[in-house]
């Protein structure tokens, strides 16, 4: 048993909760007698379990597992429409077009200033499935009007080598929201395929992309999904 | 190496894994028979030390808690308690001792917690934890009932841990601490 297989198999919160068979069990013991470093884990988990039982016991825990309470969230909302009425008159005076309501292009020349010149890219992340972590990727969106590229690494190979990429926000109750996709895009020689981020008017928030062989590909089927998270500079949208 | 005696490492034991010994009062639900199983343990573990089979001072924490569990998983099953061993008063008066300081940890343990459940943005990822630390739920069930995919699982949880630790590590716990306590001690 080493670590890797304990951290997939969740052996260390199986075995708090008494759930190891005999064989597996003395294994993980063996383990822990030669390993200060899993009677940290341990020590991590009982209190993850303490501490969930304090608040269960203390009539805290429910109110944690409800949506935002209605007066904050109201107050949320309050703050969040006063700056997206400050935001639109901004978008008004200095962005301009079709772009305005587009969140996701194939190259940086789908997003435009009023004047019509491309949007500069302010930055380039690659999204990779990240193991073990909750996110994929963290991104930092720059303050419009900029756009950031996206490198997505597909799990599936297309052929022909043509993609097509989806964006989705993730609700309060985990349900994705489809909020743009784009097609017809050529995988680079890395294998990697590129989109670019308009977060002119997303908020920030943990996101889905999907990439997918685009349609008459071999991958046509194969989705690769990545939850990544985005910390915006600019007004939440509505 | 000299020996370590009971109420020493008894109070060693509860300064670093105090996580561990309020783990074993909730799940024991019994303050006073928690405290004879994790005496039954140190002691037990102590004869091992004494004996030569545990090779490092440090390494005795892990063994006190395999004892334990040991003595809980008994206790679960309703098997008869070894009747040659039996309390100690002193080691006893110990974890009495230590027991203010774990108290002293709740209202903190629980901000933490607080603190990470807060930390997921989606609810149905808090009740996935819910689920799986407090209720003790399977993982495929609770995929099953959340619409989950096992890696979207697995993110989750391993966030929390991460978490948990690096509020551990933040609060000075390293792997090392245990033995430098025993140095600071005088055992080794």
């Amino acid at each position: 048993m080493d670590r890797k297989y304990i951290d997939d198999h969740h052996i260390v919160a199986r075995y708090l909760a008494d759930q190891l068979p005999d064989p597996e069990r003395e294994a993980f013991e063996s383990c822990y007698l030669d390993d200060p470093q899993l009677m940290v884990e341990l020590e991590a988990a009982a209190r993850l379990k303490v501490g969930l039982m304090q608040l269960r016991d203390a009539g805290e825990l429910e109110a944690l597992m409800q949506p935002a309470r209605p007066f904050k969230r109201t107050l949320r909302f309050a703050a969040a429409a006063a700056v997206i009425v400050a935001a639109i008159g901004i978008v008004f005076l200095f962005v301009r077009g079709p772009s305005a309501s587009r969140m996701l292009g194939a190259s940086s020349a789908a997003f435009v200033d009023r004047r019509g010149d491309p949007l500069p890219v302010a930055g380039t992340y690659t999204i990779l499935h990240a193991r073990g972590g909750y996110l994929d990727a963290e991104i930092d969106l720059p303050a419009p009007p900029a756009t950031t590229e996206l490198r997505v690494f597909p799990d599936v190979e297309a052929n022909p080598p043509r993609y097509r990429i989806a964006l989705s926000s993730i609700s309060e109750d985990g349900k994705p929201k489809l909020l743009g996709d784009v097609g017809d895009l050529v995988a680079a020689d890395d294998g990697s395929v590129r989109v670019f981020l308009n977060g002119e008017r997303m908020a920030s928030g943990t996101y889905q992309l999907v990439v997918s062989g685009d349609s008459a590909t071999s991958a046509a089927g194969a989705a690769s999904t990545f939850l990544i998270g985005i910390r915006t500079h600019g007004p939440a949208p509505p | 190496m000299s020996t370590i005696d009971k109420r020493s490492a008894a109070l060693l034991i509860g300064r670093q894994y105090p996580g561990l010994l309020l783990f074993f009062r909730r799940k024991v639900g019994d303050a006073e028979l928690a405290n004879d199983l994790v005496n039954e343990a140190v002691a037990t573990a102590l004869e091992h030390l004494n004996a030569g089979r545990i090779s490092q001072p440090s390494l005795i924490a892990g063994y006190v808690f395999r004892v334990a569990m040991n003595h809980w998983r008994n206790h679960r099953r309703k098997l008869a308690a070894r009747p040659e061993r039996t309390t100690d008063p002193d080691t006893i008066e110990s974890l009495a001792a230590s027991k203010e300081d774990q108290d002293s940890e709740e209202p903190q343990l629980r901000s933490e917690v607080r603190g990470i459940l807060e930390e997921l943005p989606v609810r149905r990822d808090r009740e996935l934890v819910r689920r799986f630390y407090l209720n003790e739920d399977d993982k495929s069930a609770i995929c099953s009932d959340l619409g989950l995919a096992p890696l979207h699982f697995d993110k989750v949880i391993f966030r929390a841990r991460k978490r948990m630790r690096e509020r551990l590590e933040a609060k000075g716990f390293k792997k090392s601490d245990f033995f430098g306590l025993l140095l600071l001690a005088g055992f080794v």
